[in-house]
């Protein structure tokens, strides 16, 4: 068993399928890139294992609590075994870079506050970014927001990292720079990675086990070299981003010309 | 026809419970995060409340002063000529001081404070819905209703009462400057409105600021919880949350009223 072990999670909205019967293990200290087309299942998915959202059915055990079946008063337990890394960064703007990433550490600790300043530092160094400490949010750009988001992500040590599309809306050196760190949080701090991204290039620069989801099933599984070996057409449209191919973006539901004659 | 409409109502009758229930369960939450947990664990209302009575408080003296000066100038304007027709003039001090003390003050403060901050409350909390902030307090294990609704609890309960006590005050002077067109003496006005005046009307105000001051921040704290579809969602909430607050701030004062009538 893994550090997270997701099991036949299914999960719809209405009569849409968003998820049918998702397994996978993620083994501790490694990073596991779950890939996907834009309203595949993968945030969903991201949902249900942080503990946002209810699956219809499966489970998910991360570090031996399943998340599907736990109370508020577990999971605010195991929510300190992660962090989150969200997609626009979801500091609160009111508070500045600082007083953001000691958040967590105030609330759930008793450090006197010269401690936990020094701790804030700490952390923001290790992303690069403490001459921002005291910048509110909206003063930085996107890709400092990220950092200063896993910045706060990582302030209490936790044993996994989520991160959902961390390299979407940045130009390429600050995809670059997140890359880099999400390598760094693995090989420096020994974390655990689970990345959401639909960016193949950065997922390939930094996963050792790559999903890729399709309509909500998983339809292909292994490491960054078995992917790009896959003959299956749908891997190979996905990694070559080409428009033709089994990943069909047009609605193909309802008959068109029926659509016209019923105007 | 009859099935739509049908359908139409059912829908809004679940729309109702759903939300009436959702607001009984978070001032429970409220209620626990306000006065229990403080004892229990750790939380930031000491350094988040002071902030937030400032923008509740501070920051609304001037509107609800010149709501309630206005209030009293009008009531005298409306009843003095009435009054001055049965040369009971001199009435129109005990008249103001009871109708601002034990009514228009409270009610003329909450309805300003529905305004400015019920629905900057929503606005604020909204944004922080739909930008995941609130998700992210929720996975750094930190509650939202008690980082984000008690402080303000705690705020506007202390500050409403307040300001409802100044409207009080302007709203009298604003009647006295008024009664000075009546050939009122101010000193005779002021000695008037205090003899007229009983503990229990200040007492009845207050405690009507009070259910006030819960009633602003539940309804709108709800509402901002419940935004989902981005800018127009959080529009259509904000609009939802002010009308809601209103609504029930009459119907809240309607019951007071008649409880305070058969309890007196």
């Amino acid at each position: 068993m893994g550090l997270i072990d997701v099991r036949e999670i299914r999960k719809t909205f209405g009569t849409k399928v968003a998820l049918d019967g998702v397994s996978f293990v993620v083994e501790q200290g490694k990073t596991f890139v779950i890939l996907g087309s834009s309203g595949g299942g993968k945030s969903t998915l991201l949902r249900i294992m942080i503990g946002a959202e209810k699956a219809d059915s499966g489970s998910v055990i991360l570090d031996g609590t399943d998340i599907t079946t736990a109370d508020e008063a577990e999971l605010a337990i195991v929510r300190r075994k992660f962090g989150v890394l969200f997609q626009e960064g979801a500091l609160l703007g009111s508070l500045t870079v600082g007083e953001n990433v000691a958040l967590p550490i105030r609330y759930h600790t008793n450090l006197p506050a010269r401690t936990v300043e020094i701790m804030v530092k700490m952390k923001l160094e290790l992303v690069g970014l403490r001459e921002a400490e005291r910048k509110l949010p909206s003063q930085l750009s996107g890709g400092m927001r990220k950092r200063a988001a896993l910045a706060r992500a990582i302030a209490l040590d936790p044993l996994i990292i989520f991160y959902d599309e961390p390299s979407s809306g940045l130009d390429p050196v600050a995809t670059a720079v997140i890359s880099q760190l999400i390598n760094d949080m693995k090989t420096k701090m020994g974390l655990t990675n689970v990345v959401i991204t639909h960016d193949i290039q950065s997922a390939f620069e930094i996963a050792d086990t790559v999903v890729l989801l399709h309509r909500g099933k998983i339809a292909a599984q292994g490491s960054v070299a078995e992917i790009l070996q896959n003959e299956d057409p749908l891997v190979r449209q996905f990694i070559t981003g080409s428009a033709t191919g089994p990943l069909e973006m047009r609605s193909t539901e309802g008959d068109y010309y029926n659509d016209l004659l019923n105007l | 026809m009859f099935g739509e409409r049908f359908e139409d109502l059912t829908r809004s009758l679940r729309s109702f419970f759903e939300n009436a229930g959702g607001m009984v369960h978070l001032l429970l939450d409220t209620m626990f995060w306000t006065f229990v947990a403080p004892f229990r664990r750790k939380t930031e209302h000491r350094r988040l409340t002071f902030p937030l009575m400032e923008a509740i408080g501070n920051k609304s003296f001037g509107i609800v002063a010149l709501v309630a000066f206005l209030i009293g100038v009008i009531l005298v304007i409306q009843t003095g000529y009435i009054l001055e027709r049965y040369g009971q003039v001199r009435q129109v001090s005990g008249l103001v001081a009871v109708t601002m003390t034990r009514e228009l003050g409270p009610l003329m403060t909450a309805i300003v404070l529905v305004a400015r901050v019920g629905a900057a409350f929503t606005a604020g909390l909204g944004t922080m819905q739909i930008s995941d902030e609130v998700l992210a307090l929720r996975t750094m294990s930190i509650n939202p209703v008690g980082y984000l609704v008690a402080p303000r609890l705690i705020a506007i309960l202390i500050m409403t009462p307040c300001l409802t006590i100044f409207a009080n005050v302007v709203g009298i002077a604003g009647g006295c400057a008024m009664g000075l067109t009546f050939g009122l003496d101010p000193y005779a006005y002021i000695d008037d409105s205090i003899s007229f005046l009983q503990l229990q009307d200040l007492i009845s105000g207050v405690a009507k600021s009070v259910l006030f001051a819960v009633v602003i921040c539940i309804v709108s704290c709800h509402m901002a919880f419940k935004v989902e579809g981005g800018p127009e969602g959080l529009a259509r909430n904000t609009m939802l949350s002010v009308v809601t607050q209103l609504v029930l701030l009459i119907v809240v004062d309607g019951v007071m009223a008649a409880f305070i009538q058969a309890v007196t």
